[in-house]
């Protein structure tokens, strides 16, 4: 009854555009309250008690840190000495910028930890290089916003993070070493419709005779950008650092990088820089926070244990279970971010993960994976909103090129599902 | 009774198989049984009724937002300072000496302090003698301690002891440690014997254990007061027996492997290929005497009074 | 911030586009936000440093950095509340005649003045437990009300900007 009213009240506020973290504490002290008529202040003092220990978390301290590595790096040149690089490597002509694009956000994913960050810093270069060489604005938008979706995938992210926090037999890095391949296979599995695509329509001829930049000129100028995740993950698997400290440590270098050596940012600019990433961080926190009193109210309503029994005894089994939650969420995906998704859905999940006894780092992945998926899948797609804002189309425009992107990538996911060491393998041999 | 709940709520740092988590869900099935079913009390392990920050559990009991639990000496110092009297560094050595104080008069002054402090106390358990196990080499004397990194649960006397010892101590929770641990960031922790087999923690590089038996923690029964008030005298009684029941039961349990001529605990860590430290008298010896300032300046803290009836109890105890 | 469009449709916030005018000025949380940020990084910088030379850390930075996320987390969404930028579904409430996009933004940001006004209340109540009964905060052992005190005030904050949004909003044309 409570339990009915918790879900319904949620999703009215939602829908009526209520910002999710106020929908969810709010929805979550309402039936707190019709619960626990009798207790003292109706049981209300949980509200407080579990906004601050929902943030107090020191793990979730790598989140504002990792998005102030994406807003520097975002700034720092980085980018574009990549671009230049990869260009070199393998030469300009018909689908060689998508393939450029893709690759420097699958290597700035392992710099930055959010998927919004890389489209901006990858956008900003490829968008305005891929019109000057005959590709349509909106085709270079869903490259960008696509490719940029491999951030969370590849270590570090700020999804593996969240995730980690609810699911305590996850550890950050066994997440991280997890998220690895997957993360390059979803790279390349966006490369190759990319290309197809750009060759069919005959893109980027314009650019063909352009020279090629020399290759140990652009080696030199990318090195610094190149070194990066070297030393962050690096860092890490050396037990150099958390993940947390490992974030410091890229923000410092980053600094370095933008106001020493390429000179692409100015004192002036630490303001904006620290504004915008503290308001994106505080953002996601907050839903984090308030999260925390739905899943309280979820949790001592006691309506959990029966609607796992539910699914679980609906005769689906294993995999129509799971290929039910994928479609479940995919829907969802549709109107939520990945943040949110994650924290009404995982406390809701981890009882059937227990079940089957799957392993919760790859059902992480396989989770991860679907958000990856929902960055890029238009009306609510925080990728392909950055990278479209920067090419100057509106999102329907992308919807032609998208579909087989998503379509490649969403074999990745079926990939992870059908051989689950792809995702399990790497933490295993790395000792997590 | 038209007041009584459908269901308690029930917080617990571990839940079963281990005996901490044993202790809890004795509790409710006696309670259960012994009401007929009048009292349900459902388990909330890993503190999850507060997202797991276990050293805010007294407050959140206190406030009506857990109504029962079974909460550990160290977790809740923050609200009760007397309770750091357990964490002194080498305070009892033995079972004998930690009977002596929770089973005394220490007791029923520690159950005062807790009802002061807002909560109803009623029994002890045990989460048993913490020992220090590291990835790097065997610790026999502070010098061998000295600037490895150790993981210890959030309190500051735990800094203060292992700063004296000249560890370098850091506070995080158990989420975060075992990847902390695995990766070599943190050398070593402290944890009762029993946690060390059933975490496997030879897995996560911890090959070397030193059985210094610095502190014991004992687990305490506390109930909310609105809730315990709304209850009749019998069914008070019943709860009350209950929770006294389960102790034994979870003290019992939490020793096991450990009392026995052959500690089989010890023997299966070894097994498993960990280096067991046994210290001597003049070794252990060593270890005290560079805590004693520690010891001292949180004596003022916790209060001499109730130290002084601790040390007491537990020389008496040596008899 | 978003500017309204001819369909009254708000277009994703553009960086660096200026601010609706607010009573209070925004650059109160703007300026703590960056102060918290460059306090986070410089305390957890100076961690790494000093451990890697010293192979000693501080003690008291943990607990003082989560301390410093939770301010960070209510003083920047103070600022996304006054900016409307919170995560929420777009897809309806932007949508239709401005007059029922309006009365929407009116209702959401009433609903978060309604939360953190609860919130500020509550967390009053908490403030005063810690206070009455001598709680000590377990990292480092001092009064856990220095860190609880500002839970009701930044609540209050985020319910006072909620409340101005809920004004401007029914002052729009
Ligand atoms: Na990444
Ligand atoms: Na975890």
């Amino acid at each position: 009854m409570i339990a009915t009213l918790l879900f319904v009240a949620f999703l009215a506020m939602l829908l009526l555009g209520v910002p999710i973290g106020a929908a969810l504490g709010l929805a979550g002290a309402a039936c707190i309250a019709l619960a626990n008529l009798d207790t003292q202040w109706y049981g209300l003092l949980a509200v407080p008690q579990n906004f601050y220990a929902g943030l107090g978390k020191y793990p979730l301290l790598a989140i504002p840190m990792f998005v102030l590595v994406g807003s520097i790096f975002d700034r720092s040149g980085v980018a574009l000495r990549l671009v230049n690089f990869a260009i070199a490597i393998v030469g300009r002509g018909p689908g060689m910028l998508p393939l450029v694009a893709i690759a420097v956000a699958m290597f700035l994913g392992g710099i930055s930890g959010s998927g919004p960050a890389n489209a901006a810093a990858v956008g900003a270069v490829m968008i305005a290089a891929m019109s000057r060489a005959g590709y349509p604005a909106s085709y270079s938008a869903s490259v960008v916003g696509a490719a940029a979706a491999t951030d969370i995938l590849i270590p570090p992210s700020v999804a593996f993070i969240v995730y980690s926090v609810l699911v305590p037999g996850a550890s950050v890095p066994a997440l991280f070493a997890a998220g690895m391949i997957p993360g390059v296979l979803a790279g390349i599995a966006l490369m190759v419709p990319a290309v197809w695509m750009a060759r069919r329509h005959g893109m980027g001829k314009a650019e063909a005779d352009l020279p090629r930049p020399p290759f140990w000129r652009s080696l030199r100028d990318a090195s610094w950008g190149l070194i990066a995740p070297v030393l962050i993950l690096g860092g890490m698997r050396a037990g150099w650092f958390t993940p947390t400290e490992a974030a410091v440590v890229a923000v410092f270098y980053g600094l370095f990088v933008g106001m020493v050596i390429h000179r692409t940012i100015q004192v002036r600019d630490l303001f904006t820089i620290l504004r915008e990433s503290g308001e994106l961080s505080a953002v996601i926190l907050l839903v984090v926070s308030l999260a925390g009193i739905f899943a309280y109210s979820l949790s001592t309503l006691g309506v959990i244990d029966p609607v796992t029994k539910a699914i679980v005894n609906s005769g689906l089994g294993e995999y129509g279970v799971l290929a039910l939650l994928i479609l479940m969420l995919v829907t969802v995906g549709m109107f939520l971010d990945g943040v949110s998704i994650f924290l009404i859905f995982v406390p809701l999940l981890l009882p059937i993960v227990q079940y089957y006894k799957w392993d919760p780092v790859w059902f992480g992945v396989i989770l991860t994976l679907k958000v990856a998926l929902g960055q890029f899948t238009p009306p609510l797609a925080v990728n392909l909103m950055v990278s479209c804002r920067i090419a100057g189309v509106p999102m329907e425009s992308t919807v032609r090129w998208v579909g087989w992107m998503l379509a490649s990538m969403a074999f990745v996911m079926v990939l992870v599902i059908a051989f689950p060491s792809l995702a399990t393998w790497l933490p295993r041999v790395l000792g997590y | 009774q038209s007041n009584y709940k459908a269901e308690y709520k029930m917080s617990l740092v571990l839940g079963p198989p281990t005996p901490w988590g044993m202790s809890g869900k004795i509790w409710a099935d006696l309670v259960k049984e012994r009401t007929q079913g009048r009292i349900n009390i459902k388990l909330y392990p890993g503190v999850s009724l507060i997202q797991g920050d276990q050293t805010r559990e007294f407050s959140a009991l206190r406030q009506g937002v857990i109504d029962m639990a079974v909460g550990s000496t160290i977790n809740w110092s923050p609200q009760i300072k007397e309770l750091n009297l357990f964490s002194l560094p080498f305070l009892t050595p033995d079972y004998a000496g930690l009977d002596a104080l929770t089973q005394g008069d220490v007791g029923k002054k520690i159950f005062a302090a807790v009802d002061k402090a807002g909560a109803m106390p009623l029994a002890w358990s045990e989460n048993g003698f913490r020992e220090l196990t590291n990835s790097k080499k065997a610790i026999r004397t502070p010098v061998d301690l000295k600037g490895m990194k150790i993981r210890v649960v959030g309190s500051p006397l735990f800094s203060d002891t292992f700063t004296a010892l000249g560890a370098n101590p850091t506070q995080m929770s158990w989420a975060d440690a075992q990847p902390a641990l695995a990766s070599g960031a943190v050398d070593g922790q402290e944890n009762p014997m029993y946690l060390y087999t059933m975490l496997k923690m030879h897995t996560v590089g911890q090959k070397y254990i030193t059985t210094w038996g610095y502190m014991a923690d004992p687990l305490i029964y506390v109930v909310n007061k609105d809730v315990w008030n709304s209850w009749t005298p019998a069914d008070r009684e019943i709860v009350k027996q209950a929770a006294i029941d389960a102790g034994k039961q979870g003290i019992a349990l939490s020793r096991k492997g450990l009392v026995e001529a052959d500690k089989p605990l010890m023997k299966e860590a070894a097994a498993n290929g960990a280096t067991v430290v046994n210290l001597t008298a003049a070794e252990r010896e060593a270890f005290v005497k560079a805590t004693r300032p520690v010891y001292a300046k949180w004596k003022n803290t916790i209060g001499a009074d109730l130290v002084n009836a601790a040390e007491k109890a537990i020389a008496g105890s040596r008899k | 911030m978003p500017q309204p469009t001819e369909t009254g449709h708000d277009l994703p916030p553009v960086p660096g586009s200026p601010d609706e005018p607010t009573r209070i000025p925004l650059a109160i949380e703007d300026w703590l936000t960056v102060i918290v940020m460059a306090l986070l990084a410089l305390i957890t910088f100076a961690n790494v440093i000093a451990r890697y030379f010293t192979s000693q850390s501080f003690a008291w930075t943990e607990e003082f950095s989560i301390f410093l996320m939770i301010v960070l987390a209510m003083v920047a969404g103070s600022a996304a509340v006054a900016r409307n930028a919170n995560i929420r579904i777009e897809f309806f409430a932007d949508s239709g005649s401005p007059a029922r996009q309006r009365a929407l933004a009116r209702f959401g940001a009433l609903m978060v003045f309604v939360l953190f006004a609860l919130m500020a209340v509550l967390s009053g109540r908490t403030l005063y437990d810690d206070i009455r009964f001598g709680e000590t905060s377990p990292g480092i052992g001092v009064p856990q009300w220095w860190y609880t005190v500002w839970l009701p005030v930044l609540s209050v904050a985020i319910a006072g900007r909620a409340l101005g949004l809920f004004f401007r909003r029914g002052r729009q044309p």
